[in-house]
């Protein structure tokens, strides 16, 4: 296994039919530290993984058909399922204590004070004499997710690690895979929540029947054909999340009868220039300029008046949210808010 | 017939006790090492070797004692195996209940290893447990109340083992003359039904106290909570 230092270079290759359904990936990591996964339900996403097909670390082969290779107890990988797998028989204490056995995981920093703060940051000191088949579906999704870190491994998969978690677990989360990264882990999240990967990626795969259809900077992922295409249609059928990402110039129309977010004096302002009477419908708008709080919307008034400018505060928006990607900053706001347009 | 045990039943009481606890540890590892080896891995001949090892469950008694006795024990040996006397002997007698009660165990603990989930095989592997780990953290807790039940159906059968054993090591008594084989020969003896008959209410007593007793073992050890091996 490579050591400190350098971070860890992942390829992935895959290729293997089942049940009539083929997959077909190639990926690397490029060095990226976060590496965000995302794609419908059955399109790959966590087939993206040491068991299938090949998976090289740097120059080592950890799997690959037909060859000798790593074993998996011995890869250094730090496993979320997407269904907790919590070993029942056991105490929630030796179920974070089985992870111990590899020895200490190869990342910075001190083992003692790192399992003191996952299991504060995952609210799991109460319930360590607990059995596992004893625990709700979410007290198990934080027992396994603290046990797949506690070893703290150079690859942590996380497969919707954040679904049926309550939001401070979230938030402990993403704070302990924000310090993995820091102690040189590479992270690969596996969601549904692309304003979300988005925000949080460096590396993006987007995963759509069986094939990789994008793999870029999150900033690329709009850019490009047919990742792009894809994107909007499950926008549209509103299967993969009800988020538009808003980047500065994107026009788009405010849907009126969800314009109840607009904070009362954007909504005075526009009624002052008769914009007031269309509002049965949709209102065409363009995006000026965002920050981490405010989108800009220009507004086009069907009166031949001087176009409006309203500045929404995310905040006002529910579940509004801003990210930078590099240069870029990005707005995202639910898509039953606003819909964009071509 | 109510009077104490007399020397001839202790003899038969004590002999089966000891033939049958024998015969368990003579099959205990092998029968859940190929139980396993069956449930969780593939190899070519995995049919067959099941169907082999099940064999003594559908074959006649009679027919199996005999196999016991040609592979075992042939015509101008000395009816010994590495050394070990078998033939004629009480070892003879473990064999032949061992091999009886092997497919109730091997099958119980088949069913039991298969019935384990594969995904937390899985994610004990992704936490650096290795193969062997794995099988005594995960996969035999997990299994355990199968392989109980299945020890006691084989407990069970070893002791009440008669055809194989009075055809392979024949009804010595204080030697291979179970308990099985003392009642068979108090029926062909004039006068000797009292007797069987007590025998056979001990023979009763002791199967359903077995039965019982392993039902509660398995109800506690399904029930029991995190062992106290190893905590954070």
């Amino acid at each position: 296994m490579s050591t400190n230092g350098d971070a860890l270079e992942l390829r992935a290759r895959i290729d293997f039919a089942r049940g009539g359904y083929r997959l077909r990936m190639d990926c690397q990591s490029h060095g990226a530290q976060r590496i965000g996964n995302i794609g419908s339900s059955g399109a790959g996403k966590s087939t993206l993984r040491p068991d299938d097909g090949e998976l090289r670390s740097g120059t080592e082969l950890w799997y690959a058909r037909g060859f000798r290779c790593v074993p998996p107890e011995r890869r250094d990988v730090g496993y979320v399922f997407q269904d907790a797998r919590v070993f029942p028989h056991m105490s929630v204490a030796q179920n974070l204590a089985y992870g111990r056995q590899r020895g200490p995981g190869s990342t910075s920093g001190d083992p003692d004070t790192w399992s003191e703060r996952v299991r504060e940051l995952l609210g799991l000191s109460d319930l360590l004499s607990a059995r596992g088949d004893a625990l709700s579906g979410g007290q198990q999704k934080r027992v396994a997710i603290a046990r797949a870190l506690l070893p703290r491994p150079r690859l942590i998969l996380c497969d919707e690690a954040e679904a049926g978690l309550d939001a401070s677990s979230r938030a402990g989360l993403s704070g302990l895979l924000k310090d993995a990264v820091v102690g040189g882990a590479v992270v690969v999240r596996v969601s549904h929540d692309l304003a979300d990967l988005l925000a949080w990626s460096d590396r993006l795969l987007f995963c759509h029947a069986g094939e990789l259809v994008f793999a870029g900077l999150p900033g690329d992922l709009a850019r490009s054909e047919p990742a792009a295409a894809l994107l909007r249609s499950s926008l549209d059928s509103a299967a993969a999340g009800p988020w538009l990402p808003l980047r500065i110039g994107a026009k788009l129309w405010l849907r009126t009868e969800r314009l109840h977010w607009l904070p009362r004096r954007a909504v005075a302002d526009t009624s002052g220039t008769g914009l007031a009477g269309s509002f049965a419908q949709m209102i065409p708008a363009r995006v000026q300029a965002n920050d981490a709080e405010w989108l800009e919307l220009e507004l086009d008034s069907d009166t031949g008046n001087t176009p409006v400018t309203l500045r929404v505060p995310l905040s006002a928006v529910p579940g509004g949210s801003a990210w930078s990607t590099g240069d870029e900053l990005w707005c995202a706001v639910p898509a039953d808010a606003l819909v964009q347009s071509h | 017939m109510f009077a104490p045990l007399s020397a001839f039943e202790w003899e038969a009481l004590l002999l089966s006790l000891d033939v049958s606890w024998r015969a368990l540890l003579l099959i205990i590892a092998p029968a859940i090492g190929l139980a396993y080896l069956c449930a969780r891995c593939r190899f070519p001949g995995r049919g067959l070797l099941r169907a082999v090892l099940l064999m003594p469950l559908v074959m006649p008694p009679v027919v199996l004692g005999y196999t016991l006795l040609v592979i075992f024990a042939p015509a101008g040996g000395d009816g010994a195996v590495l050394g070990i006397p078998v033939a004629f002997h009480r070892n003879g007698a473990a064999l032949a209940a061992g091999v009886a009660g092997f497919p109730l165990l091997f099958r119980s603990a088949h069913s039991a290893f298969e019935m384990v989930d594969a995904r937390y095989i899985e994610a004990a592997r992704s936490l650096g447990a290795s193969p062997w780990h794995v099988f005594r953290s995960i996969v035999l807790p997990l299994s355990l109340p199968g392989i109980l039940g299945g020890l006691l159906l084989a407990a069970g059968r070893s002791f009440g083992e008669f055809g194989a054993t009075i055809s392979f090591v024949a009804s010595i008594p204080g030697e291979t003359q179970t308990l099985p084989l003392a009642i068979y020969t108090l029926l062909q003896q004039p006068g000797g039904e009292t007797d069987a008959l007590r025998l056979a209410i001990i023979s009763l007593i002791i199967s359903l106290g077995t039965l019982w007793a392993g039902e509660a073992l398995a109800r506690r050890v399904a029930k029991r909570g995190p062992g106290e091996e190893s905590t954070v």
